[in-house]
Order: C-alpha cells, then structure tokens, then sequence
C-alpha cells in the first residue's frame, strides 16, 4: 500500500534532495500575489488553484489547503476577485474565482514590489558562490 | 472494538462537516465548499491507489484541523457581517435624507409663488420628487455596492469615522437648506405661507409613506445581497 506523502519524503531524503520547506511568514505574505497570478490566467476553483500552485513550485509550496479559502474570501470582500457557483458534472458544484479590476491592480503592485525583492536578491547573490 | 466494521465515507464525511459546523465560525457556504474541497481530494488520492478510508484521513489532514479552520474563518467571518448591515443602514438613511432635503427646496423656490393658489399641487409636486430621489439614491447604492464592493467594506471597517461624517453632514445639510426657505417665507404673502403649510403636510405625509414602505425594502435588499453572497 503506497502512502504517497510519506513515501515521497523518505525517497526524496534517501536520495539527498532537501524538502524545501517554506517559512510561515513567507506563505502568508506570497498567498495572496499567487492566487492573483493564477486566477489572471483564467477563472478557478480552489482546488485546483491548490493543485495549480503545487504543481508550478514542484511541491515547494505546500498550503494547508483549507486555510486558502478565508484568503479567499477576504479577497473577494476586498473586491479583488468575485466567486460563481457553477455545476461542474451530474452532482458537483464548484465555486468558481475570477479576477476584477481591482484584483488586477493589486497583481500589478504585488508584481513591481516581488521583482524589485527578486533583483536585489540576484544581484547580492551573482558574486557569491552558488550554495549548492 | 468495531475496526473490522466497513468504512462509510458519507457518514465520516458529515460527520467531519458536523465538527466544523460546531466551531461556529463556519458559514453553510464556507462548509460547502470544503466538503466539495474534501471530495474532490478524495477522489484523486483513490486514484493513487488509497482506500476510500486512507483517502479521508490525509484528504481531511491536509485541509487542516477543526480548530485551525475555524480560527482563521474567524478572522473573515465575524465582525462584518451584523456591523456590515448597520451601516449599510445607516447609510441608506443618510442618503435618502440627503437627496430628500433638495427637491423640497428647489420645488418650493421654483413653484412655490408661481402655481395657482393651491397647496396641494405644490405638495403632490414634492412628494413626486422625494420618490424620485428616493429611488435614484437606491439605483445609487445598488451600482456602488456591485461595481466598487471594495468601497463598502472600507465604509464597514471604519464605522466612527463614517457616522461621524453622517452626522456633521446630517446637520450641516437642513441648516444650509433652511436659509432659502426662510427667504421663500419673508418674501411673499400670508396666502402663499397657507399654501406652503398646505405642501408641508403633503410631503411629511408622502415622505412618512416613501420612508415606512422602501426603507425596509432597501435594507432587506442589501442584507440579503450580503448574505447571498455566502449561499448555495
């Protein structure tokens, strides 16, 4: 019997690879610009969105899944997003997420102020040897 | 011990969702939603070779504990809701009374000594027009709460702030107002006073109507948008 999760950590750490484990702060402060970049690609569900983001940080980031929807919530509270019930086969219905105007804005802002953290970080790490 | 019992997904599931429930903090929206969350996470680890049972646990594991979720929908659920409604009441209130107090003036300045002797023209005049800002200041509110609901939330989350605008603007408003009327009454006859009486009883009359049937109806419409928001 396979229990993925476990397996997948023990194959990982036999083989030398470190399990990235992002810091709390840096969950909370990066939820928000992800799910704004996600949804700017098209209108979601939270599950997928989780799977989405997974499958982009190749199992870096890991949500505890159920704490992504308050974000959500607070988000759509904000106006940055607005959700639609929407029946997705015979008897599942799924609450779909789209980007608004003020969502975008917000994306734009979050971009500019993530990539002046990323230059400065590449450029005080470009002199020094890689660390791996 | 029952360990040799078939596992029932539905029941552990409702039961799950029965937990959540108790918490409190849980709308039946956010617990729709997690269950549609739940499942759609059970399915895809069965198709990794899980037991409906071991599916559960780390299905139900990975969402977070009872506890976690309830505090952190906490955060997004509370407050908001019963101080979102006051001030969306107090709001329309203030709106109405705002939009109310100008076709009063500019009817009564315009039509007041103009109109063949007769009050009750001038106050039917009024009343129309107290309608009909009434309404505006409703379509109003409606487009501001469905194009900007960014704006309403800011507006919910600083109530002293707003209320104390209301009320500044509340008494700045009829004092600004009484000063062309007071002119109205000194510039013309006793017989144009009578009719204004007349028109005065018109309009408090009308405007009692207007504000006893839609003011409700305006504060049930915007509750139940709020809370609609959160139903299936």
């Amino acid at each position: 019997m396979q229990r993925p999760l476990n397996s997948a950590l023990t194959s990982l750490a036999s083989l030398g690879i470190n399990v990235l484990v992002l810091s709390k702060e840096l969950i909370a402060a990066s939820t928000v610009p992800l799910v704004l970049s996600v949804l700017a690609e098209g209108e979601d569900y939270g599950y997928a969105l989780i799977r989405r983001v997974r499958e982009l940080s190749g199992g870096n980031i890991e949500w505890t899944e159920g704490m992504l929807y308050p974000v959500l919530h607070w988000m759509e509270d904000e106006g940055m997003i607005e959700s639609e019930w929407q029946q997705a086969d015979s008897n599942r219905r799924r609450k779909y997420y789209r980007l608004r105007k003020e969502g975008r804005k917000a994306l734009q802002s979050q971009q500019e102020q993530w990539m002046a953290v990323h230059e400065t970080f590449s450029k005080l790490w470009k002199t020094q040897p890689r660390l791996t | 011990m029952e360990n040799s019992t078939a596992f029932d997904l539905n029941q552990n599931v409702s039961k799950w969702r029965e937990g959540l429930a108790n918490a409190g903090t849980l709308r039946s929206a956010d617990l729709d939603e997690l269950e549609h969350h739940l499942r759609d996470s059970i399915v895809q680890l069965r198709a990794r070779d899980l037991s409906e049972e071991e599916a559960f646990f780390v299905a139900t594991g990975r969402l977070g504990s009872s506890h976690l979720l309830s505090r952190e929908f906490a955060k997004v659920n509370s407050s908001p809701l019963w101080q979102g409604r006051l001030c969306w009441m107090l709001l329309g209130i203030f709106l109405y009374q705002v939009v109310m107090q100008f076709p009063n003036t500019a009817v009564l300045l315009r039509f007041g000594d103009r109109l063949p002797g007769n009050g009750h023209v001038l106050g039917f005049f009024i009343v129309a027009m107290k309608w009909g800002g009434l309404l505006g200041a409703v379509a109003l509110l409606r487009a501001i709460s469905k194009s900007h609901p960014g704006w309403a939330l800011r507006f919910v989350k600083r109530p002293v702030l707003s209320v104390l605008a209301m009320v500044s603007v509340s008494v700045l408003l009829p004092t600004v107002s009484v000063v062309p009327l007071v002119l109205f009454g000194t510039a013309n006859s006793p017989a144009h006073l009578a009719h204004f009486q007349v028109a005065s009883l018109w309009q408090l009359w009308g405007f009692t109507l207007a504000q006893a049937i839609l003011l409700p109806l305006v504060i049930v419409y915007l509750t139940r948008r709020r809370l609609g928001a959160g139903t299936t």
